[in-house]
């Protein structure tokens, strides 16, 4: 069910025990120990400097006024406006476990656990994020992972050292799209809300993700049931703290608040160009011309958005923390060169925030790092400091750039053909070629798919007599001009002309929807007759319903291998389905009323016949033959038995590349041959989309 | 971890090397969880059977055709198990619904069970050394040829033995022979038998002289005296660099 929350059922069962095992060797791998040790070790040790003076005041005042309003009660009484400059949701998670730490101190008279009850909150929301990357990325390198993210230095430092807070929303924007992924619009709009009432900064995320709901066809429905969720929340905590005069000055004014509109260009009378919205603006707008926004590409353009402010603000060290799961993510995922790429920006970090950031004290010893390491070396060079600020800036903005550029090749990847995705699909009966059509829209749900057939186009009119005088096979029956000219016009992007097609017809979509779809099926008889068609068509496929009882197997199958379309090489697939006259077989193979006991494919050898082969014997035990034709080009299968929806939903994702890309929770796969049927278009298209273009 | 447990004996490089299946070359454990979990959903989509029930029954079930059969490849067919099970529910013989439960068992089943690391790293290191490879295993022929198949092992072994072409299950001698009947290595005494289970691999290994390997991971016990292996691993990445030192030193 949509509405329900979160669907722990529908996260498990996305789940198999290969990803259950992914995760198990992640937390037995010894870098996740290794990270672990020195995090219990500095949580144990050390005590950030910014904790001391800020954080744990705020956090350990004694609530007697106003319990939601600590921000109000901590000001009148004289505390610093800079100590918690975060929402409720910051407050109640990290109170939790120093309110316990706190009662602890209280009754066996220390001051230790209440600081380590609230270092430990942040090791909890650390160890979350790296879980729910794991989660949202399903196939990574474990070491990579747990190099960039547990054990990287930039997390260390922030969190255990200089003591930032930013990795609860960190947490809670991961959360939030997790739960979108796998379709709970509800559960991911309650998590965005949550993640920006514990820093408004979290804010910058939300049109990524709006946008992604728009581009994605499959849930662009469920937009409004992320945002009302998201809206109500949000508006409850604006009037709730709308006459805070606390929460005003400490959060909502914050100093980090005002830096928004630091970096401006002066266009002199007292006008100025902010550089931030701009650059902001014009990342949304690249964002939104992406051609396919799958999952990758949306957390690797969150991590973008996040480093432009980074860029274009003089940031604060946790700050960095924002950008680093989405750059773990665009790391596992772009792997090669691009983990060395970051390697200067990290050391820049360090070396930059080591000696201008507040430090830590060392526990139970009167030992103190707390000021910039600059400070110990007696010398304030403003130059020395721009110089590192800069080079800090300028490695960012490279991994910013390889970020965007593997972003682009992401977007490359799946239009290796510019444009839109032909696919001719001909053959002796049209009833059953459109079915097959209609099914592959319930399994491809994300795509906008749309059938221009030769049927729109006939010269005739269907109630006249003269329909019987003409021949199907007769070019004359068609008006294969309007059709080609049609067909031209909706992959340049250009209305289709409204006389030639018959757009009264009750099949017939609007002239935005042709526009707007990305694979056009040619179907009908005659619809590969034209050469400037069938060279534009990235897929042909010729599909034949064949009589079971006037022909042996063995001469269907020959008749097959023989035929016109082989030998003219014109057709990269050739069904024949053959029907089965007794009906005696179960439920399955039926399409359209009519059941099939065999389906003949000959498609190109040395493609992904062997691997369909080995699942559609291994997995659901069917009978299938292989024969390679004598110049080794192409492969004929039979293929005959029963097979369900579900055998084939499981060898579609061993099958099909990047399959998380192309299938989703709502794909419909059908059972018996229409499924192989699908199930093999879908691979043929799957691997046209993935060619990158030269 | 590989450790030798039995120091007299020579372990040298092998005339053939035979394997288990199930729980050797892949943990056994959570792909039957998740297929029962399956086969469970199934039936309560279907008949409106709860888990619990259906648990209770199946587990029955399997009880009573395992009782009935012996060590018998047929003792471990899930469609008996689910025939039987459909019966116990009172729904008499459900013939096509015993079917697609079988079908919905073994899809999942396949479809959850990741070989171990370093599984197939060793088979081409053995084949790399024209060490001749064996399956020895219980179940039937067809369902273990399936996966085997799934794998993508179809091509990599001289030859294979299931319980179900020597009409008992292991650790009976006739298994093990056949297996090395075909392998024409009969009277060979320098074999390696790994497996996990001690009674049906271990026991085996020993009744036809091998040196024998016992594959360790959560939920198996290391076999004791009798059943006590030569050497025990748990890791197929160790085993490897094992097979690998050995023919270095014969090499050199």
């Amino acid at each position: 069910m949509i509405f329900s929350f979160i669907n722990l059922k529908k996260i498990t069962d996305s789940y198999g025990v290969k990803e259950h095992k992914r995760i198990e060797q992640l937390f037995r791998h010894p870098l996740f120990f290794i990270g672990l040790t020195i995090k219990i070790f500095l949580i144990v040790a050390i005590t950030p400097h910014i904790h001391h003076i800020w954080f744990l005041p705020f956090l350990s005042q004694p609530l007697d006024g106003n319990l939601l309003d600590p921000w109000t009660q901590f000001i009148d009484k004289g505390g610093d406006a800079l100590s918690f400059p975060y929402g409720i949701v910051m407050f109640g998670s990290y109170k939790f476990l120093t309110l316990i730490g706190n009662f602890i101190d209280n009754l066996i008279s220390t001051n230790f656990f209440a600081k380590f009850g609230f270092r430990l909150s942040s090791l909890i929301f650390d160890f979350g994020t790296l879980y729910g990357i794991a989660f949202i990325a399903k196939k990574y390198s474990i070491k990579i992972l747990l190099l960039v993210y547990w054990c990287s230095p930039i997390m260390i430092y922030i969190l255990y050292w200089h003591g930032q807070l930013d990795i609860l929303p960190v947490f809670l924007l991961i959360i939030c799209i997790a739960l979108m992924h796998i379709e709970k619009p509800i559960g991911s709009g309650v998590f965005m809300a949550l993640a920006i009432l514990a820093k408004s900064s979290m804010l910058i995320a939300l049109p990524f993700i709006i946008i992604y709901y728009l581009r994605n066809k499959r849930i662009t429905n469920q937009i409004s049931l992320n945002l009302i969720p998201l809206g109500f929340i949000l508006l409850i905590n604006l009037i709730f703290y709308f006459n805070s005069s606390g929460f005003n000055k400490m959060v909502i004014n914050s100093p980090e608040s005002n830096k928004l509109f630091f970096l401006n260009i002066n266009y002199g009378d007292g006008l100025s160009l902010f550089l931030l919205p701009t650059i902001f603006l014009i990342l949304l707008y690249l964002f939104w011309r992406m051609e396919r926004i799958n999952l990758d590409l949306l957390c690797i353009s969150i991590g973008i958005g996040f480093f432009s402010i980074l860029i274009l603000l003089p940031p604060s060290p946790g700050w960095f923390l924002w950008i680093v799961p989405f750059l773990t993510f665009y790391q596992i995922k772009a792997e090669g060169d691009y983990f060395f790429s970051s390697i200067p920006f990290y050391c820049f970090f360090l070396i930059y925030n080591f000696l201008y950031a507040s430090g830590a004290n060392v526990n139970f010893f009167d030992i103190n790092f707390h000021d910039p390491l600059i400070e110990k070396f007696y010398f304030e060079n403003n130059f020395l400091k721009s110089l590192i600020f800069t080079s800090l800036q300028a490695s960012g903005l490279i991994v910013c750039l390889k970020m965007y550029q593997f972003g682009i090749w992401r977007n490359n990847y799946y239009s290796g053909i510019r444009g839109k995705l032909s696919i001719g699909f001909t053959g002796n009966q049209n009833i059953i070629i459109n079915s097959i059509i209609n099914s592959l829209s319930k399994i491809l749900v994300n795509e906008r798919i749309i059938n221009l057939s030769t049927e729109n186009y006939k010269k005739w009119d269907p109630k006249l007599t003269l329909k019987s005088k003409l021949n199907l096979k007769n070019e004359k029956v068609f008006n294969l001009i309007n059709f080609s000219k049609d067909f031209f016009n909706i992959i340049n992007k250009r209305n289709i002309h409204q006389n030639s097609i018959n757009l009264n017809s009750k099949n017939n979509l609007s002239n935005k929807k042709y526009l707007n779809s990305n694979i056009i099926f040619l179907s009908g008889f005659q619809s590969l007759d034209i050469k400037r068609i069938r060279d534009r068509a990235n897929l042909k496929i010729n599909l034949n319903i064949l009589n079971s009882d006037f022909e042996s197997r063995s001469k269907v199958n020959k008749k097959m291998r023989e035929s016109n379309y082989l030998i003219n090489k014109k057709y990269d697939l050739i069904f024949g389905l053959i029907k089965n006259e007794t009906k005696s077989n179960i439920k399955t193979n039926s399409l359209n009323g009519t059941y099939f006991q065999e389906l003949f494919v000959t498609m190109a050898n040395g493609f992904f016949h062997e691997s369909l082969v080995r699942n559609l014997i291994a997995l659901s035990s069917l009978k299938v033959d292989v024969e390679q034709s004598s110049n080794l080009e192409k492969v004929n299968l039979t293929i005959n038995g029963d097979i369900s929806s579900e055998d084939i939903m499981v060898i579609s994702k061993n099958m099909i590349v990047n399959s998380e890309d192309l299938l989703f929770f709502g794909s419909k796969w059908s059972e018996g041959m229409l499924g192989i049927i699908q199930l093999i278009i879908i691979i043929h298209i799957a691997d046209i989309l993935h060619q990158r273009s030269t | 971890m590989l450790k030798i447990l039995n120091k007299n004996k020579k372990i040298i490089k092998p005339k053939a090397v035979l394997f288990d299946t199930d729980n050797t070359l892949y943990e056994y454990e959570p792909a039957n969880k998740k297929a029962t979990k399956a086969v469970g959903d199934k039936l309560n989509n279907l008949l409106g059977i709860t888990e619990q029930e259906f648990l209770k029954k199946y587990i029955q079930s399997k009880n009573e055709i395992k009782a009935q059969l012996g060590k018998t490849a047929s003792s471990h067919s899930r469609l008996l198990y689910f025939q039987r099970l459909l019966e116990l529910l009172g729904l008499k013989a459900q013939l096509l619904i015993a079917l697609d439960l079988e079908q919905t068992f073994w899809r999942t089943f396949l479809d959850n069970a990741p070989l171990f690391n370093g599984v197939r790293d060793i088979f081409f290191e053995l084949k790399k050394r024209e060490i001749p490879i064996g399956i020895v295993t219980d179940l039937t022929s067809h369902i273990q040829l399936r996966k085997l198949t799934y794998f993508g092992l179809e091509d990599i072994f001289d030859a294979v033995v299931t319980s179900e072409e020597v009409g008992a299950d292991k650790p009976n001698e006739k298994v093990f022979k056949l297996a090395l009947k075909k392998l024409n290595l009969e009277n060979e005494e320098n074999i390696w038998m790994v497996g996990d289970n001690p009674d049906a691999d271990i026991i085996g290994g020993k009744k036809i002289n091998a040196i024998t390997f016992q594959k360790l991971h959560k939920g198996i016990s290391q076999g004791i005296n009798e059943q006590e292996p030569d050497v025990i691993f748990d890791n197929f990445i160790q085993l490897n660099h094992y097979i690998q030192k050995l023919f270095k030193k014969k090499d050199e």
